[in-house]
């Protein structure tokens, strides 16, 4: 069994007469209880975020539909007046040592400053032609995540860079498709993800020793991996989309200069990186460099998809496989995320194919049957291996199953909402009932096993299931701006909530000990 | 911290400024220009519903050599207009035109990816109004309804109101 660097370090301690067993015992102990103080905080900085996030949607809305009988100048007087007030609302939480509510406080303030942006235009029925309002917001963004040094702020710019560069050259004003062409259209991004996803990790590794960029470095990690890993796994779910997408790809020839930018920036950023860099060993090479041949066989697709999918699957089979051992082996959470998201997402959507696709009470069984077995696989693993990477993988291999199931039953009928589809609504209510029941059960589990990722990715889940039963339900029921502020202070004072409650029980157990 | 934060700040509120600027001195500036409108359609992903508006001063104006030249560089066409109430089609270019009396210019695109002989006008063609009635709006639409633009100099154009004709 592989022991965790603390309880190497302990056992040599104790091996050379520095350490006594019974002070070993206390400082693991400690240990573990600064452990659980993380996962309680975790979950106050998701709900929070989310909080804000969706007051920030909530104002948007609210303001998009109500404000009709004032004029331009009252109009832009409330902007700049509910960015100042929610400033000065994090300048204060920030004051009374809330940080937590003072740092969801500053990316509201951020959202509010996109929200501005296209306020501003609106009231002016100015387009700013789609790309130039992504960039303004994005480099607000930055500029706010440099000071505040928030990766939530980086994972946010990434996006909005993304939205900019596809938007770019574009925007013609014409009806909703512009909206999209970003990513689907001729000129869109969507062939050059991955490349994308090369650049953004050279980006990341190119700023990792800059101290004041050190706050998009793991952004620019996440969505590149994510960028070069999702869009291979999601092409090798059925062949039929395999076929599809390489369709786009046989385009390659007609590419535009904003595609071949994409792509040679990628390549040459990832060259420079690989052989100037000094690390090339570092190990968020390897996942590029595993799921670079599956792409070059997207590539090679378009003349014979048949024969080229039958490479491509196992190809890729093999390369999330590899990411996931790469991963566990140097130690990478974020590759072997992404690698087991990866195989849950190949595996999920195969197995969808696999059965009769007009029997959906037999997909409903087995993925009950499939996500039990997974979360059965856990249990043991966490209670007989005690190995956390196990662990991790096990959930987000149950999580991206789950979710990916939880979709596909949604899209091949059921009621996205109870009531309005004509098919039974039995299995679906079961099916959500199960995902919420079993995410709970991986909080609790997290919280007695002292691990903080299986008490966030249970969160995770339980916040999914949670939204969109709200948003199918609340957003009928209610005013849809109303609906969004409603929740989004709901999750607030949530948050506040259950930050005192970890103060209490930290107080608490201090005068136990 | 402090330092960096009120730098931060001051970016975002440059930024809001900077956005709410152009237009301002475009509507204190500009030359008032009636243009009729024609049917397009609705919905802003980031900000609730609007009515897509084109024009007819900018339909089968273009040539299919102009339409592959501005397609194929991503340039810019300019239509020249009259200024009288509804106004007239002048003159379309990919240059920005020298304007003689009584005549304005409006930057625009070629219409959707395909190609075409129609025009989009980018800066006018998103009138945004309260949720749910947009639908409203664009059964108004066409040759009784106007819209009241100001155009600057260089050809930009901000959106005033729509009136009847």
């Amino acid at each position: 069994m592989k022991l965790s660097p603390v309880e190497r370090a302990l056992e040599i301690w104790q091996e050379d007469g520095l350490l006594t067993a019974q002070k070993a015992s206390e400082l693991r102990n400690h240990l573990a209880k600064q452990k659980s103080d993380i996962s309680k905080a975790g979950a106050v900085s998701i709900f929070s975020t989310i909080g804000a996030v969706l007051v920030g949607l909530g104002v948007l809305l609210f303001v998009a539909s109500n404000w009709s009988e004032m004029g331009p100048l009252a109009r832009c007087f409330i902007l700049f007046l509910g960015y100042a007030t929610v400033c000065t609302g994090a300048i204060a939480a920030e004051k009374h040592k809330l940080k937590k509510v003072s740092d969801s406080l500053w990316i509201l303030a951020t959202i509010m400053l996109g929200a501005n942006i296209f306020h501003l235009g609106q009231i002016f029925h100015f387009s700013l032609t789609f790309w130039q309002g992504p960039l303004l917001w994005m480099i607000g963004t930055l500029a706010m995540g440099w000071a505040r040094q928030s990766y939530m702020l980086g994972r946010l710019a990434v996006p909005l860079a993304l939205l900019a560069l596809g938007w770019f050259g574009g925007g013609s004003g014409f009806f909703i498709d512009d909206q999209w062409e970003f990513m689907f259209s001729e000129r869109g991004l969507m062939p050059v993800f991955p490349y994308i996803g090369f650049a953004l990790m050279s980006g990341g590794l190119l700023l990792r020793h800059t101290q004041s960029w050190k706050f998009i470095v793991l952004p620019l990690y996440e969505w590149g991996l994510v960028l070069i890993g999702l869009p291979l796994a999601l092409l090798s779910v059925h062949y039929e989309v395999f076929r599809e997408f390489s369709n786009e790809l046989a385009l390659l020839p007609s590419w535009n200069a904003k595609q071949w930018f994409c792509v040679l920036s990628g390549l040459t950023l990832t060259i420079i990186c690989t052989f100037k860099d000094g690390e090339r060993r570092r190990t968020v090479y390897a996942l590029p460099a595993l799921l670079a041949v599956t792409f070059l066989c997207t590539h090679l697709a378009s003349s014979e998809p048949g024969l080229a999918y039958g490479i491509f699957l196992p190809l890729m089979y093999a390369a999330s496989l590899g990411t996931v051992v790469l991963g566990a082996y140097r130690n990478h959470d974020r590759m072997l995320s992404l690698g087991a998201i990866c195989l849950g997402l190949i595996i999920a959507g195969n197995s969808v194919w696999i059965i009769d696709e007009g029997s959906r009470m037999k997909f409903f069984i087995y993925s009950i049957f499939v996500s039990s077995l997974i979360s059965a696989l856990i249990w043991f693993a966490s209670e007989k291996i005690k190995n956390q990477k196990v662990v991790i993988l096990g959930v987000l291999g149950t999580m991206a199953f789950l979710f990916c199931a939880y979709n596909m039953i949604r899209w091949s009928g059921y009621a996205y909402y109870l009531g309005t589809h004509d098919y039974s609504k039995a299995p679906y209510f079961c099916f959500v009932l199960w995902c919420f029941l079993l995410s709970l059960g991986w909080i609790y589990g997290g919280l007695h096993l002292r691990q903080k990722q299986i008490v966030n990715a249970g969160m995770f889940i339980v916040t999914m299931v949670i939204l969109e039963q709200y948003f199918s339900w609340a957003s009928e029921l209610l005013d849809r701006s109303l609906a969004f502020i409603v929740g989004g202070i709901l999750l607030i004072v949530l948050s506040i909530f259950m930050e005192k409650k970890r103060r209490a029980l930290i107080a608490q157990l201090n005068q136990h000990a | 911290m402090r330092n960096k934060l009120g730098i931060a700040i001051g970016i975002q509120v440059l930024i809001m400024i900077l956005v709410l600027v152009p237009p301002l001195v475009l509507k204190a500036t500009g030359q008032v220009v009636y243009l009729e409108t024609e049917k397009m359609d609705p919905r802003s992903l980031f900000r609730g519903d609007y009515v897509i508006l084109g024009y007819t001063v900018g339909q089968n104006i273009l040539s299919d050599e102009m339409t592959r030249l501005a397609q194929e560089e991503g340039s810019h066409v300019y239509v020249t207009v009259t200024t009288e109430r509804p106004a007239r089609f002048v003159h379309v270019s990919l240059q920005q035109p020298t304007l003689g009396p009584n005549q304005a210019c409006i930057v625009g695109r070629p219409r959707g990816v395909w190609g075409g002989d129609d025009v989009d006008f980018p800066q006018i063609a998103q009138y945004f109004v309260p949720e749910g009635e947009g639908r409203e709006i664009e059964s108004a639409r066409g040759e009784n309804l106007l819209a009241k633009v100001k155009v600057s100099k260089k050809c930009n154009a901000v959106l005033m109101g729509l009136e009847p004709r």
